[in-house]
């Protein structure tokens, strides 16, 4: 590589600090190339650059389901947790629940929500979680009364550092849930 | 306190009971069922604490409100949760599960419920009808012909299994690292509106008062427009037709109103067309020959037009 590919490159690594900085959402690949001009290889070449240089500060990389991020090392992790414990919003066990049941089970409608927790489905989790957009409504069931159908959204992926839904945590087998009662 | 207690003994001390025995589970084990096992679905550091002395018995006078029960229901997350807690309670495999005990240890529990929690109580209600559809058909005797419905107790244990995987899969998703609790976005903010505005050129206040000398020396102009009266053709016509019709015979320059200008003689011209057309007017006298009209000859002009007769024909 010559000194000013070498050059270029550096300078777009910033460029992609830049734009990373200035999102509020993370950025696709896709976005990056396009508006930096850069081929894949040059994306990638330019990404190692700038985790390189930000492995000497306080940042790291990501890639999350949604594009790229820029966030805080994970070692700092318990001092913001120490000095802002505001910050880290404890999740209630329907609520966890109700995520589940759409996560592991989606397409699912409320009906199906309430058939696999045995509970009138509260309102007011379903706006949490529309809320913090994790989930969406897509599609219709077509049985009777159309009910809506639920899924996870990238959203929610970002918020629990999954890439994709395979991602997701292995359902317990029968038999150890057997074994546990 | 003494007296409440002794007028209600038994709800209260089965609700002191209730309100210990989930939080540790030492005690619910008091008739001998203790199974010894480790507990997976109840938080083991919850045990009572008072000032941080773990309370082992709960004193005998302990006042506890009725409300407890409803308190201690809102532990578990449903009925399912709260049956799930009875199966293991009994220390018995989940589809092994004995409806008969169970389903008798259900109905005490929810027999305390506060009626006034019953919106609380809908689910637990709903459930408790299950069992007791259950239970009955055990006791009762088996139908010679097969039926085609699921055997409920199945898919009652088929719902509870469903239930204990969603609620171990929803631990398993709390414990993964999520963001804002265990990794922090770096929030790099684009500069507020005010600092965005401050960067703006600034402009001197001088520009206003120069602004509101200019406007205030410059003449007002304002736009005049000047309303012409519309000529309706259909106006004229009838206007027309009637001085002709009474009166037998005009000149053209007579039919002519004159405040109506120059739009008002071309609107009569088409009118008095109009009506030639319909065969109503007729022209006396069209002689045009042999007249010498100046230019700037008005009056010349107007009796040149006098030339030309109309009559009533109709």
């Amino acid at each position: 590589m010559t000194d000013t590919q070498q050059r270029h490159l550096d300078e777009m690594s910033k460029h992609i600090e830049v734009l990373l900085h200035a999102s509020e959402a993370p950025l696709t690949a896709n976005v990056l190339k396009k508006q930096l001009s850069l081929n894949t290889n040059e994306l990638a070449r330019a990404l190692e650059i700038l985790q390189q240089r930000l492995d000497s500060g306080v940042l790291t990389l990501h890639e999350t389901a949604s594009g790229y991020r820029l966030q805080i090392a994970d070692s700092y992790s318990p001092l913001i947790q120490r000095v802002f414990p505001q910050r880290q919003e404890r999740l209630s066990q329907a609520l966890l629940e109700t995520l589940s049941v759409i996560a592991y089970k989606q397409p699912v409608t409320r009906g199906d929500i309430e058939h696999v927790r045995g509970v009138t489905l509260s309102s007011n989790i379903l706006r949490q979680l529309f809320d913090k957009g994790w989930i969406e409504e897509k599609g219709y069931k077509e049985t009777l009364g159309r009910p809506a159908l639920l899924h996870t959204t990238p959203q929610f992926l970002d918020a629990f550092g999954l890439t994709n839904l395979d991602e997701l945590p292995a359902l317990p087998d029968m038999e150890a849930i057997k074994a546990l009662s | 306190m003494q007296t409440e207690l002794t007028n209600q003994p038994a709800a209260l001390t089965k609700a002191a009971s209730l309100v210990g025995a989930y939080q540790n589970s030492e005690l619910i084990d008091s008739n001998g069922e203790h199974d010894g096992q480790h507990e997976h679905l109840v938080v083991n550091d919850m045990a009572l604490r008072i000032y941080q002395t773990p309370v082992q018995h709960l004193p005998e006078d302990l006042y506890v409100p009725p409300q407890a029960f409803a308190i201690w229901l809102e532990q578990f997350a449903g009925p399912l949760d709260f049956l799930l807690y009875l199966v293991k309670k009994n220390n018995v495999d989940l589809t092994q599960m004995p409806i008969l005990p169970i389903t008798e240890q259900y109905l005490a529990y929810i027999s305390e419920l506060d009626t006034e929690h019953f919106e609380l109580a809908g689910d637990y209600l709903l459930m408790a009808s299950t069992l007791i559809a259950i239970k009955t058909e055990l006791l009762l005797p088996k139908p010679e012909t097969p039926s085609d419905e699921r055997d409920p107790k199945a898919e009652l244990i088929e719902r509870l299994e469903e239930y204990a995987q969603i609620k171990v899969a929803s631990q398993r998703l709390d414990n993964l690292v999520r963001l804002e609790r265990d990794v922090f976005l770096a929030m790099v903010s684009m500069p507020s509106q005010d600092v965005m505005n401050a960067e703006l050129p600034s402009y001197s206040p001088n520009l206003l008062i120069d602004s509101l000398f200019k406007m205030q020396l410059q003449p007002d102009y304002q736009m005049h427009t000047i309303k012409v009266d519309a000529v309706p053709l259909s106006d004229r016509i009838a206007s027309i037709s009637r001085q002709l019709s009474t009166d037998g015979a005009h000149s053209f320059y007579e039919l002519i109103d004159k405040t109506q200008g120059k739009i008002g003689v071309v609107v009569s011209f088409v009118a008095v067309l109009e009506l030639m057309k319909r065969q109503l007017v007729g022209v006396i006298n069209a002689d045009l020959k042999g007249h010498d009209i100046a230019a700037d000859d008005e009056f010349a002009e107007n009796s040149h037009i006098g030339q030309l007769t109309l009559q009533w024909l109709a």
